[in-house]
């Protein structure tokens, strides 16, 4: 069958003409109050992070109790304070999503929804690229004094070719580990950062 | 929300086909306008209110449900005068070009072939009148073009 050329009253004409989808063959749930989908996935990966966190940090503070080393205790209490900061870092933005507003226009939604993801993305990309080298030189030098038998880090630091060692798989580490970490954060988020971003985009 | 709810189940159709996904929607959107109505301090129009929070929804289901396009058959209302496989085609074509449009200009021209005045459906997509107004013409010609081109 020809189509006939749609005019702009027929597009009206056509959408009042159109039915909406059936009613739902389930009846609603009894509503209880509970984030939409995209934010209760990312309260999900909040609340496993700040778990994983207080677990690493449990574990740093038993390492610290343990290790006689006075420079792995450094290390290990600049550890903790970074968990400890990542910790209270993601509990606004917890209560941010929590308290988000449905009712805002939808531009406005998006936007601060948006906001909040970069912020946190930002926030975990900055702290990781200063945490992991000190980490990855505590692990070093914590696994040498372990398996050297060493009661002090300070014997294997003066112990140039070893220091050298650590600091180049350190450095070299480096980019591994920043890719590694936009990786993690892209599996989890940049569908949904993507879309936020097209309705922003669309909407200007 | 019952009196609304023919406009809403119309949006559910833009972003996502019938079935299960749709009654996600639906059940969603039912639920969230139920938790936010304890905020609801009359600043806005009800209608208003409700669209906000249902298109928000939308916009926050989850992503697999709404990426599909819709290409179930729309069917037409019968109304006297009027040719009822004409309307059914007529309603069919334009769902299927809705579909083709991006996610944010479906709710916003949806609204306004509903008869909201742009200042209404600036109020609910937060944008100004004049941008609604502006967008609505480029939208409709979008359209045309494919209504008349297929």
């Amino acid at each position: 069958m020809a189509h006939q050329p749609v005019s702009e009253f027929d597009l009206e004409a056509a959408w009042k003409s159109a039915e909406s989808n059936p009613e739902p063959k389930r009846p609603p749930k009894v509503p209880t109050p509970a984030p939409t989908p995209l934010v209760r996935d990312a309260l999900r990966r909040q609340y496993a992070g700040i778990a994983f966190s207080i677990a690493i940090t449990a574990l740093y503070l038993y390492v610290l109790a343990v290790t006689p080393s006075w420079i792995l205790r450094g290390g290990i209490l600049v550890l903790v304070a970074f968990n400890v900061a990542v910790t209270l870092k993601m509990i606004p933005l917890v209560r941010r999503l929590c308290q988000l507003r449905m009712d805002q226009p939808l531009h406005q939604f998006a936007t601060s929804l948006l906001a909040d993801f970069k912020d946190w993305h930002r926030f975990q990309t900055y702290w990781a690229g200063i945490a992991f080298p000190i980490s990855a030189l505590t692990g070093f030098f914590l696994g040498g004094t372990v398996g050297a038998q060493e009661p002090d880090a300070s014997v294997l630091l003066l112990k140039p070719k070893l220091l050298l060692t650590a600091l180049g798989v350190t450095l070299a580490m480096m980019p591994l580990m920043i890719r590694l970490t936009r990786w993690m954060w892209k599996h989890s988020y940049q569908k949904d950062i993507q879309r936020l971003e097209e309705w922003v985009a669309e909407l200007k | 929300m019952q009196a609304h709810r023919a406009l809403i189940f119309k949006l559910i159709g833009l972003y996502c086909p019938k079935g299960e996904a749709a009654d996600d929607a639906w059940n969603e959107i039912y639920s969230q306008v139920h938790g936010a109505l304890g905020s609801f301090r009359g600043e806005a129009q009800a209608s208003t209110w409700l669209y906000r929070v249902a298109l928000n929804t939308l916009l926050t289901m989850q992503r697999k449900a709404y990426r599909r396009p819709a290409t179930a058959a729309v069917e037409a209302a019968h109304e006297p005068g009027h040719d009822p496989e004409a309307r059914s085609d007529a309603a069919e074509r334009l769902h299927q070009a809705m579909v083709r449009l991006p996610e944010a200009d479906r709710a916003l021209i949806a609204l306004h072939l509903e008869g909201f005045r742009a200042e209404e459906i600036s109020e609910t997509l937060g944008i100004t009148a004049n941008h609604v107004n502006v967008k609505v013409h480029r939208i409709k010609k979008q359209l045309q073009q494919w209504l008349t081109n297929p």
